[in-house]
């Protein structure tokens, strides 16, 4: 008999909770009750973004922002902590695209089909590079929202403790006085060594040299080019000399970890989503310089409309908001945690401000000539090819020469970029 | 006697040999945990220096706090425990009784039908994964905690198996034993089987706890709004795409791995003779 009500009380406690799972989505959609500058839009639309958690609080104030202009459209957030574009295809996959997407420029020609034809006045933003970056053949699926470019971190310590005069805080120093100073800074054996830099990154160095990875239409790769080649042959000299840590030593450290630890002088791939690390750091002064030669490439983020929106009159109304609104980038720009550099002049120095004694000005310079970082539909395949780099030359693993392996992979790119 | 001295004394070698393996074993094993500790307590800068080292300079306590208010602990944990439990009690009564059927009636068609079930096993979980969100989608369920819930209560072919395993074992003569004396088949699972499988049920339970508190995918897919989000959710919110604040992000992963560790060692016992008594071991 015990038994028996142990069974009933169980099976109600499982219904119970399983009634419990579900909220009521019906109650909190098309919310509209009360009067602001929306005119004809209301009702809910949801925004789908990535990111830490840090830069989720930044986004939700902005969204709060929105909310409070525009009363009658209620934003729902759906933020993705991790696998950013897992979810996203599941959810387009499965039909239930969010009206807004937070998408960058790399990954955006993949996704181009889900998203509607955006009309943007290139003049609203601090470059007109920012639009582009959200082209695809010539059509734009996407507004600027926030930039991400790459500065150097320099350990100002080490330059004067080697009677190295500081860099140019405006003009970026030439590849060759990079290596120059590298050799300087470079000192010590074995656990102790001081590297003059981080091991060097093609995907900012190729813009050193004047180089890209394909020609300006995207339909040809220019890895076989003298420059992608001259950058190419500058890195593997690096890592011959010894002035960056090489194969055996990099092998599963943190970089950044490096820097912190004062054993790197100049950290060159050096983003914004470094400095909230940087606020704490009592070891060693340092700064912030433009990326050596015409190098460093900016990522740009962008929010995309749904092909599929049902509400995609508020939907634009809050892109606009998110994107053109001074308050709102200010609030993103201007977030302790350096989310990124915002789009539009007015709102620039809310970024600057968030490392007041450091040289931001490099990073909103950056942001307005770097070079985006190219992007193609056939990521994954390129990507398969790309890895030859890394397993048959000496910029990775491998012994031969670059002068014959670039323009085999540029042929192979080539190849699959002419199937699609 | 001096042949035995010897052998005395060669056990005694290979015992301390052993030992000494194991102890080696064990410090490999619980470097990373105790480094995990140690980077909880760190600063981010101390943690960049640090190295190998698994003493902190300072014991900043304060990580932990900060951890656990960078996102809403209590209600990730309450979905956590919900989308947890739930499913252990869900395949613990489906799995052991399909598994008592596969094991005890034995009728035309049922070892192909087992076969069946073995090769949903084949599947990948990304080729599973957007059927199953049209699916859920289709039963009104997303954004909502059932499709972390229900497929528990019908099945898994992992767990169907081992408890198919372990059935297989137990003399018929109970069976027949409780037929003669009136006993149904749904009564002589509930009433012998069930409580005579209690080491693979753990075993069972232990591994769903493992799974589910520790799922990541199946919250990232199907849950969207914050107030259902679970722990796992939570940890990756330390990640960014490039920067990562490890020091609250091994706080808060000690605070969840921690229920884990309880867990297996107060479940060792029952886990390892279900695993093995199910296993490989036939008679």
């Amino acid at each position: 008999m015990m038994k028996k009500w142990s069974l009933i009380v169980l099976s109600l406690l499982v219904v119970i909770a399983l009634s419990a799972c579900s909220g009521n989505s019906e109650s909190d959609s098309g919310s509209a009750n009360s009067g602001g500058n929306s005119g004809a839009a209301k009702g809910k639309i949801t925004f789908a973004f990535w990111g830490a958690q840090s830069e989720a609080d930044a986004i939700k104030q902005a969204i709060d922002n929105f909310q409070k202009t525009y009363p009658d459209i209620k934003v729902e957030s759906q933020w993705i902590q991790k696998d950013y574009l897992t979810k996203l295809q599941t959810m387009i996959a499965g039909g239930t695209t969010p009206d807004v997407m937070l998408i960058s420029g790399g990954d955006l020609p993949g996704f181009a089909n889900a998203f509607q034809e955006l009309q943007i006045d290139k003049s609203l933003f601090s470059s007109p590079s920012f639009v582009d970056s959200m082209s695809v053949d010539g059509k734009v699926y996407a507004e600027p929202f926030i930039i991400k470019p790459k500065v150097m971190a320099i350990n100002v310590d080490l330059f004067q403790k080697n009677n190295i005069p500081l860099p140019s805080q405006t003009v970026p120093m030439t590849t060759e006085e990079f290596k120059e100073i590298s050799q300087k800074l470079t000192s010590g054996e074995g656990a102790s060594k001081i590297f003059g830099s981080e091991p060097l990154w093609l995907g900012n160095w190729i813009y050193s040299f004047g180089g890209q990875f394909y020609t300006d239409d995207l339909s040809k790769s220019t890895l076989d080019s003298p420059e992608a080649i001259a950058a190419a042959e500058y890195i593997v000299s690096t890592k011959q000399e010894g002035i960056v840590p090489n194969d055996s030593e990099k092998q599963g450290q943190n970089m950044m970890n490096w820097y912190l630890g004062g054993r790197i002088g100049m950290f060159t791939d050096f983003g914004p989503w470094y400095l909230p690390q940087m606020a704490d750091v009592q070891n060693f002064k340092w700064d912030l310089v433009p990326f050596p030669g015409n190098g460093g490439s900016k990522e740009v983020n962008g929010l995309a409309l749904s092909k599929n929106s049902k509400n995609a009159e508020a939907a634009k109304l809050f892109i606009n908001h998110m994107t053109q609104n001074e308050e709102a980038q200010k609030i993103i720009g201007g977030n302790k945690n350096a989310y990124g550099v915002p789009v539009i002049p007015s709102a620039t120095s809310a970024f600057e401000a968030v490392a007041p004694n450091k040289n931001m000005q490099a990073f909103v310079l950056a942001a307005e000539k770097q070079h985006t970082q190219e992007a193609q539909k056939s990521t994954n395949e390129i990507n398969n090819e790309m890895k030859a780099i890394d397993d048959t030359t000496p910029i990775g693993i491998g012994t031969k020469d670059v002068k014959e392996v670039f323009p085999q992979v540029a042929e192979k790119i080539n190849n699959i970029l002419q199937q699609n | 006697m001096s042949v035995k001295k010897e052998r005395n004394s060669t056990k005694k070698k290979v015992h301390w040999l052993a030992y000494l393996l194991l102890l080696i074993g064990s410090v490999v094993f619980l470097y990373p945990f105790i480094w995990m500790v140690s980077a909880s307590l760190r600063s981010l800068e101390e943690l960049a220096a640090s190295g190998m080292s698994i003493w902190p300079e300072h014991w900043r306590w304060g990580n932990y706090a900060k951890a656990l208010t960078a996102f809403p602990f209590p209600q990730y944990l309450l979905n956590t425990v919900i989308t947890t439990i739930l499913p252990i009690i869900g395949t613990v009564l489906s799995c052991s009784l399909v598994g008592y059927a596969f094991a005890r009636f034995k009728v035309k068609g049922s070892g192909f039908l087992f076969v069946l079930v073995l090769s949903t096993m084949l599947l990948p979980g990304e080729v599973t994964m957007i059927p199953q969100f049209i699916l859920f989608k289709k039963l009104g369920m997303l954004d909502t905690l059932y499709p972390l819930i229900v497929p528990a209560f019908f099945g898994s072919a992992f767990y169907i198996f081992l408890m198919r395993q372990f059935y297989s074992r137990l003399p018929v003569g109970l069976e027949e034993a409780a037929i003669i004396d009136g006993c149904g088949y749904f009564k002589i699972w509930r009433t012998i089987f069930l409580p005579l499988s209690k080491p693979a049920l753990m075993a069972v339970g232990v591994m769903v706890f493992m799974g589910s508190w520790n799922n990541f995918m199946g919250p990232l897919i199907y849950i969207n709004s914050d107030k259902w989000k679970t722990l796992t959710l939570g940890l990756a919110g330390f990640q960014g795409t490039y920067a990562t604040d490890t020091n609250l992000l091994m706080a808060a992963a000690v605070v969840i791995t921690l229920p884990c560790i309880l867990l297996f060692f107060s479940a060792q016992k029952a886990f390892m003779e279900g695993l093995t008594f199910s296993g490989s071991k036939e008679s």
